[in-house]
């Protein structure tokens, strides 16, 4: 019994035992094992890239620095490390462990370069590790194996070479010639383009520099090089003066080009005469504020100034005088809204040249009238009128009641005699008369005569019957001419008020025999005169019933004006008309003189000035200056290369005695003279025509025309130019190379010239590299040679391995800048590792 | 003797019963117990890290004051900033409570760094209170590397709950 009771208790006891260790087994895993998240390997991290080597207070750093082995103190510890890591692993594991003694944490932490453990703090290897967190952070230019410095370089063009233009206008004359143009800075290069009549010579600042053949032609210029001059030239105001016997520029400039700085300015120099001042120009009102003039001017004559078709000034001066025309005086003329912003025409010239100068060319004028029926009103009674219809005049046939006629042909006739005594208000000059109607009868006719009287007695004879034989008259004045010398300018003012109906067979038919077409006979007759007989034919319409279509034909093709009239302006038109032919008397551009008269002078520093609305500032950088000529006589293309910015653009026109008429930019009209007016010979002629930057795109074309006339527009000259300015890049980088030396440079240009530069200055190596068509050598890795390469392809347009001849070669100024201790594009990962 | 044999077994199933029975209360009085600690630990471990970041920040305005700080910060570029670590301790000893509103604990603590004082002092925190003789039923320490005085250094903090 005392066995079994000892089985029970033990048996109990055993399990209680069992059931309490169940319990404790139970509740021991849920004792509490908080998470530690820790930021320590962040902030390690940071550590090293915030704090740098000449920063930390630590005494190894301070020795390796004192010894040399650290040479930046600008690097971060971080980094400090990666570079040993590539030099000396042994300082880089010291460096890492100092820092990393700082750190007082039960957690293991070690620092990775790549793959290599660099240094650790911990109780356990990682290759035991539960959790690793890490922290990574890339550093570059360290690549074990590799160079932990390089070098770059930059090369550029240097734009302290700067190009100043002096544009004459589109004629400037007659006499002796002068120009102003300034500069500021060191006088580089300067030649002259442009088209005269005469052998001249040049003087700078007084200094004699040359004498020299005139161009070939009006239209087609010649070019001057005056750089072996320079030295006449000096900082500030120069005058260049072409000397020359009844000298005229028909267009063409001055360029000059410096070293310096360029400013922009607003004035405008107008070039000086000694002689008969006769200046046909233009100038560009870029942002247009306001205007003032100043003449320099010694001139016992009448001298104009036009702007546009506005006569701002007319006056001679008594003596040297300095004449200024402000802005408030100028601005009461002229509306700026109507001219901001454009190439404007200027017109300076002297008053009544036909008074100043012994004789301008003498006029022979035929004035042919319509005689018709038509130009007889018989209104006095109802069907009266039908009578003219009849082709009678009124009251004299048989189915007419008497009467006379009130208006058309008295007004003709009023017409015909202010006519007579204007064109014979100038002595040397005469009139003729031809009256027609369905013929040219010579009842009808006075020949050319000087006679006022007999001339006025035939205008007062003129009945008005019959048809309308147009070419009959023209024909008929045609023959009138024939005793006209050929000296003399010949003009015929052909009036009608009705359809032609009567043609001629041929141009000796007055009799209007021919059933063809009457108008087509008289435009042809107007051919006539104008291509055989150098017979200015200009055409009036007389009323509403006036064939307007024929009549402006016949001025077209005799080279002459349509000019509209009435009853109640006819005789003023005529006025108006016989004026003209006298100012016309200007032959073109040119005025003629002889014997001898006492010279007007306009010096060169008188100017226009341009106040604007806002200015720009300088461009800087590479500043090229293009000139590009004209593919032919219509038009000339240019381009604007992609990297650059345009600055400005002129078309230059050499357009002779003419006017430059018309201007195109890719199909917009950027310039029209007529805008100013149909009177050519009133208005100025730009040579220089300013081409708004807005329109200009990367290819673009420009289109020229001139005419003496709105009628008889043609094309303009072969040597017209575009000259531009473009801002390039100029600017080329070397990647990171090893070494920086530099190079001897062959460089050819477009022009198959070669230069040979080293770059930079200072190089006195024996490398050799080209940039030439026929070799393409550089070494890579030489951060200079690298540099100087990539401008030159810049440079090189057309990519043919020359640099494009447009660029001078005084504008090529190499110029390499050099860094230090750039670091390479390899890059180092670094770890930062925590474990447990 | 069949009677003693009885008594015996009964005596066991009542033994067994009172002793499961507190073995029961036991269990469950442990588990609870130990989730309270590991629920407050783990807010401990959570505010610890969000005010360590905080003191390791610009705080707020970069430039702070202690008329205008809104958030409480000592560092510059990595680098502790001499003029708001003494802030920081001015501001602790002016007003305590403060600067727990800022950090928005309810909890105490204590930062100091390694081998450095403060104005004086081991660290900053909870007046009265250094590394040595925090009274606290629950703690956590965060432990932090930065640079003060331009050199590496530990930074420790405590927070508590007494």
């Amino acid at each position: 019994m005392k066995t079994k009771k000892a089985i029970f208790f033990s048996g109990d006891a055993l399990i209680a035992l069992m059931i309490i260790m169940l319990v404790l087994i139970i509740a021991v895993p849920r004792t509490y094992n908080p998470s530690t998240r820790t930021s320590i390997h962040s902030d390690t991290m940071k550590v090293l890239s915030n704090l740098k080597v000449g920063e930390i207070d630590n005494t190894q750093i301070k020795a390796l620095i004192a010894s040399g082995d650290i040479e930046d103190l600008n690097k971060s510890i971080l980094e400090q490390i990666g570079e040993f890591y590539v030099t000396d692993k042994n300082f880089a594991r010291a460096t890492a462990n100092e820092i990393l003694s700082y750190l007082d944490t039960d957690r293991n932490i070690g620092i990775w370069y790549e793959k290599e453990l660099i240094a650790s703090k911990n109780s356990t290897p990682i290759e035991n590790a539960r959790n690793i967190e890490v922290e990574r952070q890339i550093i570059s230019g360290i690549q074990e194996g590799n160079e932990t410095t390089g070098y770059s370089a930059r090369a550029y063009l240097s734009s302290d070479v700067q190009t100043e233009y002096f544009y004459f206008g589109g004629y400037v004359g007659d006499g002796n010639i002068s120009a102003n143009i300034e500069y500021e800075g060191n006088i580089t290069g300067a030649r002259i383009e442009i088209a005269t009549n005469k052998n001249f010579s040049v003087y700078i600042n007084n200094n004699y520099s040359g004498y020299y053949e005139s161009s070939t032609s009006n239209i087609i210029p010649a070019q001057y090089d005056i750089s072996s001059y320079l030295s006449n030239f000096q900082n500030g105001s120069n005058t260049i003066e072409f000397v020359g016997e009844e000298m005229r520029i028909t267009g063409g400039y001055i360029r000059i080009e410096y070293t310096g700085f360029a400013e922009e300015t607003t004035k405008q120099y107008l070039p000086g005469i000694s002689g008969l001042i006769n200046i046909y120009d233009g100038f560009y009102t870029k942002n247009l504020q306001t205007l003032a003039v100043s003449l320099h001017l010694d001139s016992p004559y009448e001298i104009f100034l036009t702007i546009g078709n506005k006569t701002i000034f007319e006056n001679s001066t008594s003596g040297e005088e300095t004449i200024t025309i402000t802005n408030a005086e100028i601005s009461s003329i002229i509306n700026y809204n109507e001219i901001a912003n454009k190439t404007v025409p200027i017109r300076i010239g002297i008053s009544n040249a036909s008074y100043v100068i012994n004789e301008t060319r003498y006029v022979d004028a035929f004035s042919v009238t319509d005689l018709s029926g038509s130009m007889c009103d018989c209104s006095q009674s109802g069907w009266f009128s039908t009578c003219k219809y009849n082709e009678e005049r009124c009251g004299t046939h048989w189915s007419c009641s008497s009467g006379v006629c009130t208006e058309g042909i008295n007004e003709a006739r009023e017409a015909n005699d202010a006519f007579i005594d204007g064109i014979l208000n100038a002595s040397g000059n005469q009139v003729g008369l031809a009256g027609y109607e369905y013929n040219a009868d010579l009842t009808e006719y006075h020949q050319l005569s000087t006679d006022n009287v007999s001339l006025k007695a035939e205008v007062a004879s003129w009945l008005a019957y019959g048809g309308t034989c147009i070419c009959c008259g023209i024909n008929r004045g045609i023959s009138g001419f024939s005793g006209s010398s050929s000296e003399k300018m010949k003009v015929m003012i052909v009036m009608s008020d009705g359809a032609a109906n009567y043609g001629c067979s041929n141009f000796n038919d007055f009799t209007g025999s021919s059933s063809g077409s009457a108008a087509q006979d008289a435009i042809d007759s107007a051919c006539e005169a104008y291509q055989n007989h150098g017979i200015t034919v200009h055409a009036i319409g007389f009323g509403s019933g006036a064939e307007e279509t024929t009549l402006q034909a016949i001025a077209a093709c005799g080279n002459g004006s349509y000019y509209a009239g009435n009853i109640s302006n006819i005789v003023a038109l005529y006025q108006q008309i016989s004026e003209e032919i006298l100012n016309a008397s200007y032959y073109e551009q040119t005025i003629s003189a002889s014997g001898s008269f006492a010279p007007a002078i306009l010096y060169p520093d008188s100017y226009i000035e341009i106040g604007q609305t806002s200015s720009e500032e300088p461009p800087r950088g590479l500043i090229l200056t293009v000139e590009e000529q004209f593919d032919n006589a219509s038009a000339g293309t240019f381009d604007i290369p992609s990297d650059a910015a345009i600055i400005s653009a002129e078309a230059i026109s050499y357009s002779g005695p003419r006017w430059t008429a018309e201007t195109w930019l890719n199909g917009n009209n950027i310039y029209q003279i007529s805008d100013y007016g149909s009177k050519y010979i009133d208005l100025g002629d730009p040579y220089a025509i300013s081409i708004p930057k807005t329109l200009i795109q990367t290819n673009n074309t420009v289109e020229i025309k001139t005419a003496t006339t709105s009628m008889n527009t043609t094309e303009g000259s072969a040597y017209n130019k575009i000259i531009y300015k473009i801002q390039k890049n100029s600017s080329s980088y070397s990647t990171i190379c090893p070494i920086i030396d530099g190079c001897s440079w062959t460089i050819e240009f477009e022009d198959n010239t070669n230069i040979t530069i080293d770059v930079p200055a200072t190089y006195n190596g024996s490398a050799k590299c080209y940039y030439t068509s026929a070799s393409q050598s550089y070494d890579p890795n030489d951060a200079l040679q690298e540099a100087t390469y990539k401008l030159l392809q810049i440079l090189d347009l057309d990519s043919n391995n020359k640099i494009d001849s447009k660029f001078s070669e005084n504008n090529l100024q190499i110029t390499p800048t050099e860094i230090k201790g750039i670091p390479f594009t390899w890059s180092t990962e670094v770890q930062i590792r925590i474990w447990d | 003797m069949t009677k003693k044999a009885q008594a015996w077994g009964t005596d066991l199933a009542i033994g067994f019963m009172i002793f499961s029975a507190a073995i029961v209360f036991f269990y469950f009085y442990s588990f609870n117990y130990t989730n309270e600690t590991e629920d407050m630990l783990q807010i401990l471990t959570y505010e610890g890290n969000y005010i360590a970041d905080a003191i390791m920040s610009s705080g707020s305005p970069t430039d702070w004051t202690n008329e205008t700080v809104q958030e409480i910060g000592i560092e510059d570029d990595g680098k502790i900033n001499e003029t708001k670590f003494e802030r920081f301790f001015n501001l602790t000893q002016s007003d305590y409570n403060k600067t727990k509103t800022l950090f928005q604990t309810r909890y105490d603590y204590y930062f100091f760094l390694k081998n450095e004082s403060i104005m004086g002092s081991e660290g900053i925190g909870k007046p009265g209170t250094n590394s040595t003789n925090i009274q606290a039923s629950n703690l956590i320490k965060v432990t932090r590397f930065t640079i003060y005085k331009n050199k590496p250094t530990t930074v420790y903090l405590y927070i508590f709950e007494p």
